[in-house]
């Protein structure tokens, strides 16, 4: 899935993707450009996922890459401490706490961190998760790429439903090749749904 | 098997673990009263490092100035702790992991002057030169998830070393308090202007500190005697709050459950948590605990030495609960006196000798996150 969205000023085009999507959840505006993009890109994933709404997900593991961690908000808040030093800005200046939304909003329990990447292409995420797999029961992957800095704003993520106790050899592939090679096209992918979403002005 | 074989701190306490570990046992603490630009000149308690301190065991480390003091700390811990081990850091088989929350973040702050590259605030960027200099040939993985950052660098070394990915892993946690980080807690009203008391009754807010640490973990034992193995470790969300821990303290008793699965409660000597002494905090590690069943089982925090070093907490207090493993000696909790929590855990005021051969590490923090690990003999 790739969703664009054209002649939109771009300081507006997370909350006008949010109201396209018909989503209810007045949070949303409190949130950063970081955490915002990766709720967004995780609502749409999620809504065809198997995961019940309000019950606790602990066998679920969020674990995501990230360049610039929390870059956008930190000069926010780098630049009110010049008046009022904004504590509602301050909790947003870390990376984590994009995962933390998502995981209030689907009730996710379970494994989760962020890895600080150079690039969107990580051997690093694959490695972690298939190591994780080898000790933590878990039940569906979300991982993938967040990324928001003024240059470039970047979800790419990936919703992952084992098939079984760990993950096979060709669902371990699969995620190398989803987070090394960036290959969200793949339309013969059946182990898990795809969504993608990049910041597009005409 | 993942063994701790070497490890270092870095703290206003001292630049070797050694330092650190007999000046805790002598109930010293680093942390100490200021009234400067740092925090708006708003009176404010941190453990903070001395910068010509850092300098001057650079200068005999490094002829080299293009190093930010983050790094220079960084480079510093693990260079301490390679000296205690045989391991090559520039062998294929070493992967190096930092744990920090905001690196060089104040180099984003226009009063602060500086001559480096915009792109060194990136935690990647600032990681890849700390490997560089000890010539590793991985790009290093950095992990940054709030106050479990370095607890979460520690399990994912052990996992990564189960699956033979790599022999060795060199995990350094690092984080300093820049006017960044100090104004953003004092917004939050989570800051105490005294010395902090873990889970006392007078608890009444945090105090920041600055800090350094190295651990090196291999699947090899080095040492027959005193070699302490990491076991198992777990993370969770509590789902709940981005900036309140959960009230019934569901994420981090749900770690607790799972990283003592298949273990006897009985071989705990101690845990070694969070322990901030914010009142949400300690509210809800004591209900947590209790929920666990662990409530009879000494419990120290070790935040009234060196402070909450964010990215570098969860590594530095480790290396500790190590060492106390190691003595069978367990620190008394600086500044705690009489219990405050409504949960009645059994917090250790005193030192005390430990005999039995395993404790637990426990972390939360913003975002909802929680991190255990179990270490034994």
């Amino acid at each position: 899935m790739i969703y664009c969205k054209e002649s939109v000023e771009k300081s507006d085009f997370l909350n006008e993707a949010y109201r396209d999507l018909k989503i209810e959840y007045p949070k949303f505006f409190k949130m950063d450009a970081l955490s915002k993009l990766a709720f967004l890109a995780a609502e749409v994933l999620l809504k065809e996922s198997i995961l019940a709404k309000n019950a606790p997900n602990p066998n679920t593991a969020v674990i995501l890459s990230n360049s610039a961690s929390s870059i956008e908000v930190d000069t926010r808040f780098q630049a009110s401490m010049r008046d009022f030093p904004s504590p509602s800005l301050f909790v947003y200046t870390l990376p984590n706490v994009m995962i933390g939304e998502i995981c209030i909003r689907h009730q996710i329990t379970g494994e989760n961190m962020v890895l600080i990447t150079e690039s969107q292409n990580s051997k690093s995420l694959s490695d972690i998760i298939i190591a994780i797999d080898q000790e933590v029961e878990i039940q569906h992957y979300l991982i993938g790429y967040v990324d928001y800095t003024e240059e470039k704003q970047e979800a790419l993520l990936a919703w992952i439903e084992k098939q079984e106790k760990f993950l096979t050899q060709k669902e371990q592939a699969e995620i190398y090749s989803f987070t090394i090679n960036q290959d969200y096209s793949k339309k013969s992918c059946k182990f898990a749904h795809f969504f993608f979403i990049k910041l597009i002005i005409i | 098997m993942t063994y701790l074989i070497s490890d270092n701190i870095v703290s206003p306490l001292g630049f070797s673990t050694e330092e650190n570990f007999s000046a805790i046992m002598r109930q010293q603490s680093a942390i100490k009263m200021y009234n400067d630009e740092l925090n708006n000149h708003i009176p404010y308690c941190a453990a903070l490092m001395n910068q010509d301190q850092i300098n001057e065991k650079w200068n005999s480390l490094s002829d080299e100035t293009a190093y930010t003091r983050f790094e220079k700390m960084a480079i510093l811990s693990i260079q301490e702790a390679l000296n205690n081990s045989n391991i090559d850091p520039a062998s294929p088989d070493t992967l190096f992991i930092l744990s920090t929350t905001k690196g060089n973040i104040e180099l984003i702050d226009p009063d602060f002057p500086h001559h480096f590259s915009p792109d060194r605030v990136y935690l990647w960027k600032s990681a890849q030169l700390i490997g560089q200099f000890f010539e590793n040939p991985h790009p290093p993985i950095v992990i940054s998830s709030a106050c479990i950052s370095g607890v979460t660098a520690l399990i994912t070394a052990k996992r990564l070393l189960d699956c033979d990915a790599y022999k060795n892993v060199i995990v350094c946690g690092a984080d300093l308090i820049s006017r960044f980080v100090m104004t953003g807690f004092q917004s939050l009203k989570g800051l105490s202007d005294q010395p902090c008391r873990p889970y006392d009754k007078e608890h009444c807010g945090l105090n920041l500190g600055e800090g350094a640490a190295t651990i090196i973990l291999s699947n090899r034992q080095v040492t027959v005697t005193n070699s302490i193995k990491l076991i198992r470790g777990s993370i969770s969300n509590d789902a709940h709050h981005l900036s309140a821990p959960s009230r019934t303290g569901e994420g981090l008793y749900q770690s607790i459950i799972r990283t003592l699965q298949h273990f006897d409660i009985e071989q705990l000597a101690f845990i070694n948590t969070h322990g901030t002494a914010t009142v949400y905090n300690d509210n809800m590690e004591a209900i947590a605990i209790t929920r666990a069943q662990l409530q009879e089982v000494p419990v120290s925090s070790l935040k009234g030495y060196l402070g909450h070093t964010l990215g570098a907490a969860g590594v530095i207090e480790t290396v500790l609960t190590a060492h106390s493993l190691v003595h069978n000696k367990l620190p008394g909790t600086y500044g705690f006196n009489t219990i405050g929590t409504p949960d009645p855990i059994n917090v250790v005021k005193e030192n005390s000798n430990i005999t039995q051969p395993a404790a637990l590490k426990t972390a939360s923090g913003f975002g909802g996150c929680n991190a255990t690990l179990l270490l034994s003999k």
